[in-house]
């Protein structure tokens, strides 16, 4: 199994993915932890294993939610990412290309944020206060598949 | 509200970095107003830099696009080396030549495969280009990816390069990184062909376009960050007397500024150092130009695609020649002594030619900081594309004047920055 961490760390709450991942790292060192600033790199990282993504989502809810989704339901979720071309695309792209068997066991984390407006590092509080809980969904997640 | 006096939301546009919106107007058949409205960050990094150590700029301003990180860092070097009056040796200038052909590499087969290739096969996608032709998306993101390793070589890491530094950089690859990559390399050459080729067979909306054209034109090679700056206009600009040519100019509408050369908008990019060095170019190079329809003299926007492809077939090769038998053994770089002074830097970004320039003062700290990207030098000349394309945009029906605009903007490959996303189109039609 493995965890995806994604976000542009110099666009503020946009980069909660990656504080995501580093944190899920100290916690679970035994966990293959990737960081991406690009969705484009689901593309050839999808494999059918145990997949769990962790990105910013830029929906209508109180920032600092998270949104457990499946990958059926990204396509309504379109303004998910920033660079090119974003998760949802990603995971379309992968499948297109490779099958729909490299979807299997793929789960996508999504953390609210309001679209980020300002080049800058760190993250607001509500989305900071929103890190310990997605790493406690994380461990929930890696004992749900291990289990 | 009658037929003739319709405004129109036609969404955002997609697939292109940044946000903004493009409002268009007529009264009756005369367009009375068109403004390509952009939000970009005002000047962020140039306040950031102020007070900065001038040798942090490059990791700073790389911040600035996570697509082209490289423009940034190879324009921020430049621009701090000449304050500083350092001199690159020959391995040095060929490391960071081939560093930069990788972003070329990566950003280019980003924008015409996954970006721009849907408007023309008539898919709103990447899937669905990938669903009409799955090989070519495959071998397309294996050309990519061939970039995306040379970038890693040389720079440390894919996105946001680590091992850049005014001097030259941090460590050199070993020769096993660098077979590797040649390796990358060499497979993905054909299909970069393959690649550009199939597009050579997309059907291409008509336009031409009279605009001058700026961009670096070394004496000898294909620019990414030598020579002087040329301009269609039988200018030749060295990059210190930028300021005597070039003006930017804040409107109010967007807070992006506007450049100017000379009062005229103006274009910079791939249609204009293709147009300004195909002379530099490999002779199979301008053969292949020949083959795809590629005049000499005259700007087609709509065909900037195919300049990006055999932009990216003379990358692999230039990065393949650069690191066949490269020095691995000599220093990764020569030594800096911060100086007071003003340094200027240009460089040819994939979306066209990035100017740095800085102030520095007796401790090497930033004074001031001057940032001038591709898309404010080129969002004058994309809305007097769209003004070309008014009549068509009028007459077309909602869904088809929508993809025309964006496929017009998409043609230049705005990065309109990294923090936002879209662009909203406004129609409005009055009665005369």
């Amino acid at each position: 199994m493995r965890l995806v961490g994604l976000g542009q760390p110099a666009a503020g709450d946009d980069g909660v993915g990656l504080r995501i991942a580093r944190a899920v790292r100290q916690v679970l060192p035994d966990l293959e932890v990737v960081e991406l600033t690009g969705a484009e790199g689901l593309i050839e990282l999808l494999d059918g294993r145990p997949t769990l993504v962790v990105d910013a989502a830029v929906v209508a809810v109180e920032p600092g939610t998270l949104l457990e989704l499946a990958p059926e339901h990204l396509a309504r979720v379109p303004a998910f990412s920033t660079h090119g071309i974003g998760v949802a695309e990603a995971i379309g792209l992968a499948s297109a290309l490779y099958g729909t068997e490299v979807l299997h066991g793929l789960t996508v984390l999504g953390i609210a944020i309001r679209a980020p407006r300002v080049l800058a590092e760190g993250l607001t509080p509500e989305v900071a206060a929103a890190v310990p809980r997605a790493v406690d969904r994380v461990r929930r997640w890696v004992a749900e598949v291990s289990g | 509200m009658s037929e003739e006096e319709r405004t129109i939301h036609v969404g955002y546009l997609s697939r292109v970095e940044g946000e903004g919106a493009l409002h268009l107007a007529w009264k009756g058949e005369e367009l009375v107003d068109l403004r390509l409205r952009i939000f970009e960050p005002p000047r962020f990094f140039e306040g950031l830099l102020r007070g900065r150590m001038a040798t942090e700029a490059a990791d700073i301003t790389a911040r600035i696009c996570g697509i082209c990180p490289v423009a940034y860092q190879t324009s921020a070097c430049v621009a701090v080396e000449d304050a500083f009056g350092v001199t690159l040796p020959p391995h040095l200038l060929a490391m960071r030549r081939a560093l930069y052909c990788g972003e070329w590499i990566e950003s280019h087969v980003l924008h015409m495969l996954m970006l721009h290739t849907p408007d023309f096969l008539g898919v709103p996608d990447a899937m669905g280009v990938a669903r009409l032709n799955r090989d070519m998306v495959q071998a397309g993101l294996r050309v990519k990816k061939a970039g995306n390793a040379l970038v890693a070589a040389l720079g440390g890491r894919e996105i946001h390069p680590i091992n850049v530094k005014v001097g030259g950089f941090w460590r050199l690859p070993r020769r096993d990184e660098l077979d590797r990559v040649r390796e990358q390399l060499v497979a993905a050459r054909p299909e970069a062909l393959a690649m550009v080729r199939w597009m050579g067979t997309f059907d291409f909306p008509e336009l031409d376009r009279d605009v001058p054209l700026v961009a670096l034109r070394p004496a000898d090679t294909y620019p990414f960050f030598e020579g002087d700056l040329g301009t269609t206009t039988g200018l030749t600009i060295d990059v210190h007397q930028w300021s005597d040519h070039f003006a930017e100019e804040h409107v109010e509408r967007s807070t992006a500024l506007h450049c100017r050369l000379h009062g005229q908008p103006y274009l910079t990019g791939p249609l204009a150092r293709f147009a300004l060095n195909r002379d530099r170019l490999p002779d199979d190079l301008r053969a292949l130009a020949d083959e795809l329809g590629l005049e000499a003299g005259v700007v087609r926007p709509f065909r900037s695609i195919l300049v990006r492809g055999v932009e990216v077939l003379y990358a692999i090769d230039e990065a393949l020649r650069l690191l066949d038998g490269f020095p691995v053994h000599l220093e990764p770089s020569v030594p800096v002594t911060p100086r007071a002074g003003v340094g200027w830097g240009a460089s040819e970004a994939p979306r066209g030619t990035l100017v740095h320039r800085y102030e520095i003062d007796g401790d090497g700290r930033i004074v001031s900081a001057v940032i001038t990207p591709p898309t404010s030098q080129n969002q004058l000349a994309i809305e007097a594309d769209l003004r070309e394309l008014a009549p068509e945009l009028r007459s077309l029906d909602e869904d088809a004047a929508r993809h025309r605009a964006e496929m017009a903007i998409r043609n230049h490959d705005p990065c309109i920055s990294c923090s936002t996303h879209f662009l909203t189109l406004e129609r409005v039609i009055e009665p005369a």
